[in-house]
C-alpha cells in the first residue's frame, strides 16, 4: 500500500515535472524563433572596422602584396628596381602562437637563359638565402629587373623583351607517401590546425579536417612578352612603364612615359592584345598605339587620375586636360570618344576608377575653403561611355551618382570587386593619418581607423577587398589590418532609400539581388517588396472583404439556421484549401480567361452588386415579403431567386463585356492598353460605374420620384461614359493610371488571395454576428423595425469591432500568402498601382530567392530580415486583432 | 426587370389580354411595391444574398474544374481523325478555345487535339477549327500505346515474323507478350531495386569506413599497425562485394538482352514506324472499340497506377506514388512531434501553470503563431535546422561524408519539424479548448477519490478530451499536408532518388530528400517543360491532394460536432 503510494507519488511529480518542461520549452521555442531571426539578420547592421591583423617586419615599400587564403603568410612584390627580388613572410599577428614563429623567404626572378621551347616556362624563383638583407641585395641580377605592378603582375624587362609575369600562391599538394614522410609531430599538429610551419621552414595547410595536406609555394607564369620592345623604343625605360591589364584576360594597356630629345615627357599608349591559340596553345602578341586627340597626362597624373578598362572592352585614359578619352579595343582603329567631368563641382584633383572602371570616384578641390576640403563624388563612367560611343558628337558629361564634402585624400585605393574605397586623410592632429573606408553605393563612410603615422606609402588592398597594407615609412614596416565588412552594401539608406544605381539615369528603388557577373551592383530596397505585398493585400482584400461580410450578414441574420448549418462549414472547409491549388488554378486556368474576358470581368466586377439591387429594388419576390430574421423557408427561397437571377445577370453581363470590348476596343483590350486603338472614355466609363451609381443614388431626389430610380439604372452607365470622355481629354488613363497588360497580375491574385482570405473573413465576421445578443435584434423588430433595418443599425454596429478585427486577421493572411503570390503574380518588382501589372511580393520573394542565396551571404540575410519583418507584422497584427475580439467579447457579455 | 415583374402579375391574374387599365394598374403595383423594398431594405438583402452566392459559385467553379479535369485526366478518351488543310491529324480531341489562324489572321473558335507520337516526328498538338469537326471520323481500329519513354502513341501495333514481314497484331497475342514483357520488367527491377541495391549501399559504407581509418591515422589516433590491420579488413570485404556486384550485374545484362529480343513495332498515321522491346509498353488500349464497362475498368487501372507507380518523364506521365509517400511520411513524422508537444503544452498551460497575466499573454501569442507567414517558418527552418543542428551533427557524426552535408541541408525530417512547429499552435489551441470544456466537477470527484493529479489527468480528463485533440491533430495534419512553402526550402525536390523509408539499415532515413504532393504541383503547374503536356498530370494529383485534405478536414469537422454533441447532452456536470 505504501508502496504504491509513493510510485503513484514519485510518477506524479515526474510527469509534471516533464509537462512543466516540455510546455515551457515550447514557449522559449517560440520566443526562440524570433531571437533567431533577428541574430541572423543583425549582422547586417554591424558597424564595419578595422581589426589590425599584424605586420611584416620588413623594410620594403611594396607595390602589391598577394596573401594566403588560410595561412598568414604574404608576399610583396617589390617596387621598381634593378633586382626582382620577392619577399614572402609570415605575417605577425597578435596571437602569441604565431608571434614566436618567424620565417622571411625571398625569392629572385630570373629568366632561364638560352633557347627554350615557347610553351614552356622560362621564368622561375629562386630562393635566396633566408637572411638576405632587404637593404643588401645578395647578388644584383643584370639580366631580369622589376617595373611597376599591381597586385599579382609583375612588368619586367629581360634583355629587350618586356614582359609581364603573374605570381601566385599555390598549394602542392602531398602524396599520399609525401604525407607519410613527413615528422609525426607535424602530422599531430596539422589535425588540430590549418597551417603549420614545419622545422625545415615550408607552410603546410590544410583546409578542412577532410582536406589533404598541402605545401604552399610560388608559382610564377608569363602572362605575355613582347621580345623587341626595347629595341622598338630605346629611350624607354622600365621605370616608367605603366601596365594596365584588362580585367580578366593577360593583356591589357601599356603606358609609356618616355624623355623625349626635348626633355618633354611624352606619354605613349600601346595596346597589348594577346591571343592564344587554344589547339597549338601559340601565342600571338600584337601591339598597337592608341591615338588620342590630344596628349596623355603625365607620369604623376596617371598616377592621380588612374586608367580604367570598362566591360574589358572600352578603355578610359586620363588626358591633360582632365578629361578623359574612352578607347574602343574592339574596334578596328581604336575610336575614342571624350567624356568630361561635371564642371560645377570644382577642380578635379583625383580620379580613382572603382569596380572594374564602371563607375570612379572623384575628388574636387573646393576653392577658398581654409581648412582645405574637397568634394567627393561617384561618377557614372559606364554609362557616360556608352552614351558617348553612340552619340554623333562622341561626347559625353559622367552623371553623378551621389556627392558629398569630404576631406582631401593623400592616397586613395579602390578595391577591385567590393564597392569600396580606401581614403587617406589627414588625421585630427598634424602627426597623425585617417584611413576611412568609403562604401560606394550610398557614399557612406564605413569605418574609421586613426594611424599614429605622419608618411605611409604603398598602400594597397588584397584581391579580396578584405586585407589592406601599407608600409609605415618613418618605422619601416608594413602594416596589415582587415577591413570586417561582410555586408557593406547594406545599410538602412540602401535598404529604404531611393539611390542612384551605377548606369541608371535616376535615383530609385530597385530590387535586383542576383546577376551573372560579378561586377553587378546588387540592388537590395525593401520598398518594391513591401509595395507588392501591399499591393497583392489591399487589392485581394478589395475583392473579399465586400463578399466576406455581406456574406456572413446573410448567414448569420438572415439564413435558417439548417442551410446556415450546411453553408458555413463548407465555407470553412474552403480555408483549408492549399494555397499551391489555388495558385495552380489561378495561373493556370483564371489568368487566361481573364485574359481573354478582361473587359466582361470588369462588368460583372463594377455593376453586378447595383443589379442585384435593382432585382431587389423591382421584383416582388414572394419569400422576401415573409422574410424573417433567421426564418426557415423564405430566406432559403430567396437564396434560390438570387442565384437564378445572379446566374441569367452573368450570362448576360460576360457577353456585354465581349460587345463592348469589341466595338469600344477593337476586339482586344491588351491591345488597347499598350497603345492600340479604342476609346478610353468607355474604360474610364467602366471604372466609373460604381462611383456614378453611388452618387446618383445618394442624390436627395431619389425619395421623391419613383421614376428616377430607373433613370439611375438605365442612364448609370451612359453617364458614366459621358464622364469618362470628358476625363478622358484630360488625362491619359492607359499612361497616367492603367499601363500595359501582363497575364500573371494584380486581378488575377487579388481574386485567387481574396478566395483565400474569403472564408477567414468570413467566419470570424459571422461568428463577431452572431454573438451579438438576440435580446437587441428582438428589441429592435419588437418597435416595428424590418429585418433589415435592425441588421443594419443595430447588428452591424454592436458586431463593428469584430468584424473590424475579422478583416485584420484576413490582411495578416494576405501578407504572408506565399504560393499564390509565387504562382500568380508574375513577380516583377514594379512598383505601380496598375491592377493589370505584376508584382513581387516579400513572402514570395523569400520562396523563390532564399533556396538559391549562399548561407550567410548578404543576399541570404537580407531575406532573413524580410522574413523578419513579416513575422513582426504579421504578430502585431493578430495582437491586435485578438485585443479587439477580446473587448468585443468582454461588451457583448455585459449587454 | 419589367418584363419579369410584369409576368408574374400576368401568371398571378390568369390569362388576360394587356388592356391600358390593367398596364396602369401594374405600373401603380410595381411602384408601390418598389417604395416598400426600399424602405424595408430588401435590396440590401439581394445584395448580401449575392455576395453568398458568389463566394459558393466560385467554390463550385473551383472544385468542379479540380475534378472534371482532373478526372478527365485518367479517362481513355476516343480518337477522332480529320482532315485538317495540311496535314490528316489524328489524335484526342482536347479543350477548345478561341485563337488566330496564323495564316490567314482570322480568329476562329478551335479545338486543342493531342496527337501524341513525340518520336514519330508529329506535333505533339494541332488545333482543328470547331466547325470542321463535324468531318470528324473515329477509327475502331487505333491502338493507345502507354510507353516507359517518349510518352503515349496512337497508331497500329505489328510485329515481324522470322521474314521481316510485319502483320498487325490481334489483341489477344498483344496482351500475351505484354503479360511476359511485364513480368521480364518486374524482374529485372526486383534485382536493380533489391539485390543491387543492397550491394551498392554495402559498397558505399566501406568506402566510408576505410576513409575513417586514414582520418583517425592522420590524426595519430590510432597506432599504424591497427589502422593497415582494419584497412586491409575493409578492402578484403570490398573486394568480395565487388566480385557479387559484378556477378549480377552480368546476371541483369543477360536478363536485359533476353528482354530486348522480344520486340514490337509500332506504326504511326504518318507511316514512320518504331521497334521497340515489348516491356517498354505498359497499357495499351483501342479507345474507339471500348465498352463503357471496359473504358470504367481501364480508369480504374490508370487510377491505381497513378497513385501506386513511380513518375515518368519528368514527371509528366506515370504516378504519383513517391510524392503521396513522401507527405504521408513527412505528416506522421511532423506527427510523432506535434502530438506529444502540443498536448503536453495545453496540459501545462490549463492544468499546470497558474492562470494569470502570463499564461494569458503567452495564450495569445501561441494563438497568433497560427497566423504568422508559413514561409516565415521555413526561413527558420532553413537557418535554425539545417545550416544550425543540421551541421553540427554533420561535425559530430558524419565527419566523413564532409563537406557533402548529411544533416546540413534539407531533409524529411527538418521539413517535417518546420511544419510540426507551424501546426503545434493549432494542436495547443484545440486541445486546451478540450480540456476546458471537461467540466470541473469530473476532476473534483476524481480529487474526492484521492486520486492525483496525473492519476486524474491521464485516466479522466484526457480521455474525455481526446476528440478535441484529435480533431485539433487532424486539422494539423490537414494542414501540414497542403502547405508547400516552408517546404520549398526544407528539403522538398522535384525527384528523390530513393524513398524515406526503403529496406537498408537504419529503414528510416531522415537525412534524405522526399517529393511531396503540394511541390509536385506547383513544379508541374510552374515550372515544367511543357504546360500542355502536364497539365493532366497537374490536374489529377491536385484532385488527390484536395481530395485528402478535404477529407482530413471532414474527419476533423464530424468529430468535433460529435463532441459538441456528447457535452451538449452532459449539460448537468
Amino acid at each position: 500500500m505504501l508502496n504504491t503510494r509513493r510510485r503513484v507519488l514519485i510518477i506524479d511529480q515526474l510527469a509534471t515535472a516533464l509537462i512543466t518542461v516540455i510546455g515551457l520549452s515550447v514557449i522559449l521555442a517560440v520566443a526562440g524563433m524570433m531571437v533567431f531571426l533577428i541574430s541572423s539578420s543583425w549582422p547586417l547592421f554591424k558597424t564595419e572596422k578595422f581589426v589590425s591583423a599584424g605586420r611584416i617586419e620588413l623594410p620594403h615599400s611594396s607595390s602589391g602584396m598577394i596573401v594566403d587564403e588560410i595561412a598568414p603568410l604574404a608576399v610583396l612584390l617589390p617596387k621598381t628596381s634593378e633586382t626582382c627580388v620577392l619577399r614572402a613572410s609570415l605575417i605577425q599577428q597578435n596571437n602569441p602562437e604565431i608571434q614566436n614563429k618567424k620565417a622571411d623567404f625571398s625569392y629572385q626572378l630570373t629568366r632561364s637563359a638560352g633557347q627554350t621551347p615557347e610553351s614552356s616556362n622560362p621564368w622561375s624563383l629562386v630562393a635566396s638565402a633566408a637572411k638576405t638583407d632587404a637593404n643588401n641585395p645578395s647578388e644584383p641580377n643584370n639580366e631580369v629587373s622589376c617595373g611597376a605592378s599591381k597586385h599579382g603582375n609583375l612588368i619586367v624587362r629581360s634583355g629587350n623583351s618586356l614582359a609581364s609575369v603573374s605570381i601566385q600562391i599555390v598549394r602542392e599538394f602531398l602524396s599520399p607517401e609525401e604525407t607519410k614522410a613527413l615528422a609525426p609531430e607535424s602530422r599531430k599538429e596539422l589535425a588540430e590546425k590549418k597551417w603549420i610551419l614545419t622545422t625545415d621552414n615550408t607552410v603546410l595547410v590544410k583546409a578542412s579536417a577532410q582536406s589533404p595536406i598541402a605545401k604552399l609555394d610560388l608559382q610564377v607564369t608569363e602572362d605575355w612578352a613582347v621580345s623587341d620592345y626595347f629595341s622598338q623604343y630605346p629611350n624607354a625605360s622600365l621605370a616608367n612603364v605603366q601596365f594596365i591589364q584588362r580585367p580578366g584576360k593577360k593583356d591589357g594597356l601599356i603606358v609609356s612615359h618616355t624623355a623625349r630629345p626635348d626633355n618633354l615627357i611624352e606619354s605613349q599608349l600601346f595596346l597589348l592584345s594577346s591571343n592564344e591559340n587554344n589547339l597549338t596553345g601559340e601565342k600571338k602578341t600584337e601591339l598597337r598605339e592608341v591615338k588620342l586627340p590630344e596628349p596623355a597626362a603625365s607620369l604623376e597624373e596617371f598616377e592621380k587620375f588612374q586608367p580604367a578598362w570598362i566591360e574589358g572592352r572600352y578603355l578610359v585614359v586620363p588626358l591633360q586636360s582632365k578629361t578623359f578619352a574612352s578607347i574602343d579595343s574592339e574596334d578596328a582603329n581604336l575610336k575614342y570618344s571624350i567624356l568630361s567631368v561635371p564642371n560645377d563641382l570644382g577642380n578635379l584633383t583625383q580620379w580613382t576608377p572603382a569596380f572594374g572602371g564602371a563607375a570612379a570616384i572623384a575628388e574636387f578641390s573646393i576653392p577658398l575653403n581654409n581648412p582645405p576640403a574637397s568634394r567627393c563624388a561617384y561618377l557614372d563612367v559606364g554609362r557616360a561611355t556608352r552614351i558617348a560611343s553612340n552619340s554623333v558628337g562622341e561626347k559625353a558629361e559622367m552623371g553623378v551618382l551621389w556627392q558629398d564634402k569630404c576631406k582631401p585624400a593623400l592616397k586613395n585605393i579602390a578595391h577591385p570587386h567590393k564597392r569600396i574605397v580606401f581614403r587617406v586623410v589627414q588625421g585630427s592632429s598634424a602627426d597623425s593619418l585617417l584611413v576611412e573606408a568609403r562604401e560606394l553605393t550610398t557614399g557612406r563612410i564605413a569605418a574609421q581607423m586613426n594611424t599614429p603615422t605622419t608618411s605611409l606609402d604603398s598602400l594597397k588592398s588584397d584581391t579580396h577587398g578584405n586585407l589592406i597594407s601599407w608600409l609605415d615609412v618613418s618605422q619601416r614596416f608594413s602594416e596589415i589590418r582587415e577591413f570586417i565588412a561582410p555586408h557593406v552594401e547594406v545599410s538602412l539608406k540602401s535598404l529604404f532609400e531611393k539611390i542612384h544605381y551605377e548606369s541608371y539615369e535616376n535615383a530609385s528603388y530597385s530590387w535586383q539581388s542576383t546577376s551573372g557577373t560579378d561586377e553587378f551592383q546588387s540592388k537590395f530596397s525593401l520598398i518594391p517588396l513591401i509595395w507588392g505585398t501591399f499591393k497583392a493585400t489591399l487589392y485581394s482584400l478589395l475583392f473579399a472583404v465586400p463578399l466576406a461580410i455581406f456574406a456572413a450578414v446573410y448567414s448569420s441574420e438572415i439564413l435558417d439556421r439548417q442551410t446556415r448549418n450546411v453553408v458555413k462549414p463548407t465555407l470553412e472547409m474552403m480555408a483549408s484549401v492549399p494555397s499551391v491549388v489555388l495558385g495552380f488554378l489561378a495561373a493556370i486556368v483564371v489568368a487566361p480567361w481573364i485574359e481573354s474576358h478582361i473587359v466582361s470581368v470588369l462588368l460583372i466586377g463594377t455593376s453586378m452588386p447595383f443589379l442585384l439591387y435593382v432585382f431587389g429594388v423591382f421584383l416582388q419576390v414572394p419569400s422576401a415579403r415573409h422574410l424573417t430574421t433567421r426564418g426557415l423557408y423564405a430566406s432559403r427561397r430567396l437564396l434560390m431567386w438570387v442565384i437564378f437571377g445572379f446566374a441569367i445577370m452573368l450570362w448576360l453581363l460576360s457577353r456585354a463585356g465581349l460587345l463592348i470590348e469589341r466595338t469600344a476596343f477593337g476586339g482586344d483590350l491588351k491591345a488597347f492598353l499598350s497603345g492600340g486603338p479604342g476609346t478610353e472614355g468607355v474604360l474610364w466609363g467602366l471604372l466609373l460605374l460604381p462611383l456614378v451609381f453611388i452618387t446618383l443614388w445618394s442624390l436627395p431626389i431619389r425619395r421623391a420620384r419613383n421614376w428616377y430610380r430607373i433613370a439611375v439604372f438605365a442612364l448609370g452607365p451612359v453617364i458614366a461614359v459621358g464622364i469618362g470622355a470628358l476625363i478622358s481629354g484630360h488625362t491619359e488613363l492607359r499612361a497616367d493610371l492603367l499601363g500595359q497588360y501582363a497575364q500573371r497580375n494584380t486581378l488575377v491574385i487579388a481574386i485567387a488571395m481574396g478566395f483565400a482570405i474569403i472564408p477567414i473573413i468570413y467566419s470570424l465576421a459571422e461568428d463577431a454576428l452572431t454573438s451579438v445578443p438576440n435580446s437587441l435584434r428582438a428589441g429592435s423588430l419588437a418597435c416595428g423595425a424590418s429585418v433589415w433595418q435592425t441588421t443594419a443599425r443595430v447588428v452591424l454596429p454592436t458586431a463593428a469591432s469584430g468584424l473590424f478585427s475579422a478583416i485584420m486577421v484576413g490582411l495578416g493572411r494576405g501578407i504572408g500568402e506565399t504560393m499564390i503570390a509565387v504562382m500568380a503574380t508574375g513577380n516583377t518588382a514594379v512598383m505601380t498601382t496598375n491592377p493589370f501589372d505584376g508584382l513581387r511580393s516579400m513572402a514570395a520573394n523569400i520562396a523563390v530567392e532564399l533556396p538559391e542565396a549562399a548561407q550567410r551571404s548578404t543576399h541570404y540575410r537580407i531575406l532573413f530580415l524580410s522574413a523578419l519583418t513579416l513575422f513582426m507584422f504579421t504578430f502585431t497584427l493578430n495582437s491586435f486583432a485578438e485585443f479587439l475580439r477580446a473587448r468585443y467579447r468582454a461588451r457583448n457579455k455585459a449587454l | 426587370m419589367f418584363s419579369f415583374g410584369s409576368k408574374q402579375s400576368d401568371s398571378q391574374g390568369a390569362s388576360q389580354a394587356p388592356q391600358p387599365a390593367v398596364l396602369f394598374k401594374t405600373a401603380v403595383r410595381i411602384r408601390s411595391r418598389a417604395a416598400n423594398n426600399a424602405t424595408e431594405g430588401i435590396p440590401w438583402i439581394w445584395v448580401c444574398a449575392g455576395a453568398l452566392v458568389t463566394i459558393l459559385l466560385l467554390i463550385a467553379g473551383l472544385f468542379g474544374v479540380i475534378l472534371s479535369q482532373g478526372l478527365s485526366a485518367l479517362w481513355p478518351h476516343q480518337v477522332i481523325k480529320i482532315q485538317s488543310e495540311n496535314a490528316l491529324v489524328l489524335g484526342i480531341p482536347m479543350r477548345q478555345e478561341e485563337g488566330t489562324d496564323p495564316n490567314t489572321n482570322v480568329k476562329q473558335m478551335r479545338r486543342l487535339v493531342y496527337q501524341a507520337n513525340r518520336d514519330f516526328g508529329v506535333n505533339e498538338f494541332a488545333f482543328v477549327p470547331v466547325e470542321r469537326l463535324v468531318e470528324s471520323e473515329r477509327p475502331k481500329d487505333v491502338w493507345f500505346v502507354e510507353r516507359r519513354e517518349w510518352g503515349p502513341f496512337l497508331g497500329r501495333i505489328q510485329t515481324s515474323d522470322s521474314n521481316g514481314v510485319a502483320t498487325d497484331v490481334d489483341s489477344k497475342t498483344l496482351s500475351a507478350m505484354l503479360v511476359g514483357g511485364a513480368e521480364r520488367s518486374k524482374q529485372l527491377l526486383h534485382i536493380e531495386k533489391g539485390a543491387l541495391a543492397d550491394l551498392n549501399a554495402t559498397m558505399e559504407d566501406l568506402r566510408l569506413e576505410k576513409k575513417s581509418i586514414e582520418r583517425q591515422l592522420e590524426a595519430g589516433a590510432i597506432p599504424d599497425d591497427e589502422a593497415t590491420a582494419k584497412s586491409s579488413n575493409v578492402e578484403s570485404q570490398l573486394a568480395r562485394v565487388s566480385k557479387d556486384h559484378a556477378a549480377l550485374s552480368t546476371q541483369v545484362q543477360e536478363l536485359r538482352s533476353v528482354d530486348e529480343a522480344i520486340k514490337i513495332t509500332l506504326l504511326a498515321d504518318n507511316g514512320q514506324t518504331k521497334t521497340l522491346p515489348v516491356s517498354q509498353i505498359l497499357r495499351v488500349f483501342q479507345p474507339n472499340s471500348l465498352s463503357w464497362i471496359e473504358r470504367l475498368g481501364i480508369f480504374f487501372s490508370r487510377l491505381w497506377g497513378f497513385v501506386s507507380e513511380e513518375p515518368r518523364e519528368a514527371n509528366t506521365e506515370g504516378g504519383v506514388f513517391p510524392a503521396l509517400f513522401g507527405t504521408v511520411a513527412m505528416t506522421i513524422i511532423m506527427t510523432v512531434f506535434v502530438l506529444p508537444v502540443g498536448v503536453m503544452t495545453a496540459v501545462y498551460m490549463r492544468e499546470i501553470a497558474k492562470q494569470g497575466v502570463l499564461v494569458s499573454l503567452v495564450r495569445i501569442a501561441v494563438n497568433n503563431l497560427a497566423g504568422v507567414p508559413s514561409i516565415v517558418y521555413g526561413v527558420f527552418g532553413v537557418g535554425f535546422f539545417c545550416y544550425t543542428v543540421g551541421a553540427s551533427i554533420d561535425q559530430l557524426f558524419f565527419q566523413e561524408k564532409l563537406p557533402n552535408p548529411t544533416f546540413g541541408t534539407g531533409g524529411i525530417l527538418w521539413a517535417s519539424l518546420t511544419l510540426a512547429l507551424l501546426t503545434v499552435p493549432v494542436v495547443i489551441v484545440s486541445t486546451e479548448e478540450a480540456l476546458s470544456a471537461v467540466p470541473r466537477s469530473l476532476r473534483e470527484a476524481s480529487y474526492g477519490c484521492g486520486a492525483t493529479r496525473m492519476q486524474t489527468l491521464w485516466n479522466i480528463v484526457l480521455p474525455k478530451a481526446l476528440p478535441g485533440v484529435m480533431t485539433g491533430l487532424i486539422l494539423a495534419m490537414a494542414r501540414a499536408v497542403g502547405e508547400v512553402a516552408p517546404l520549398l526550402m526544407t528539403g522538398v525536390v522535384k525527384l528523390a532518388p530513393a524513398l524515406p523509408v526503403d529496406s537498408h539499415f537504419p529503414f528510416v532515413h531522415l537525412e534524405r530528400s522526399f517529393m511531396h504532393l503540394g511541390f509536385h504541383i506547383y513544379d508541374l503547374g510552374f515550372q515544367s517543360r511543357s504546360t500542355e503536356l502536364s497539365r493532366p498530370m497537374v490536374f489529377a494529383s491536385t484532385s488527390l491532394l484536395v481530395a485528402v485534405v478535404l477529407s482530413l478536414n471532414f474527419i476533423a469537422i464530424k468529430i468535433r460536432s460529435q463532441l459538441r454533441k456528447r457535452f451538449e447532452g452532459r449539460g448537468a456536470f
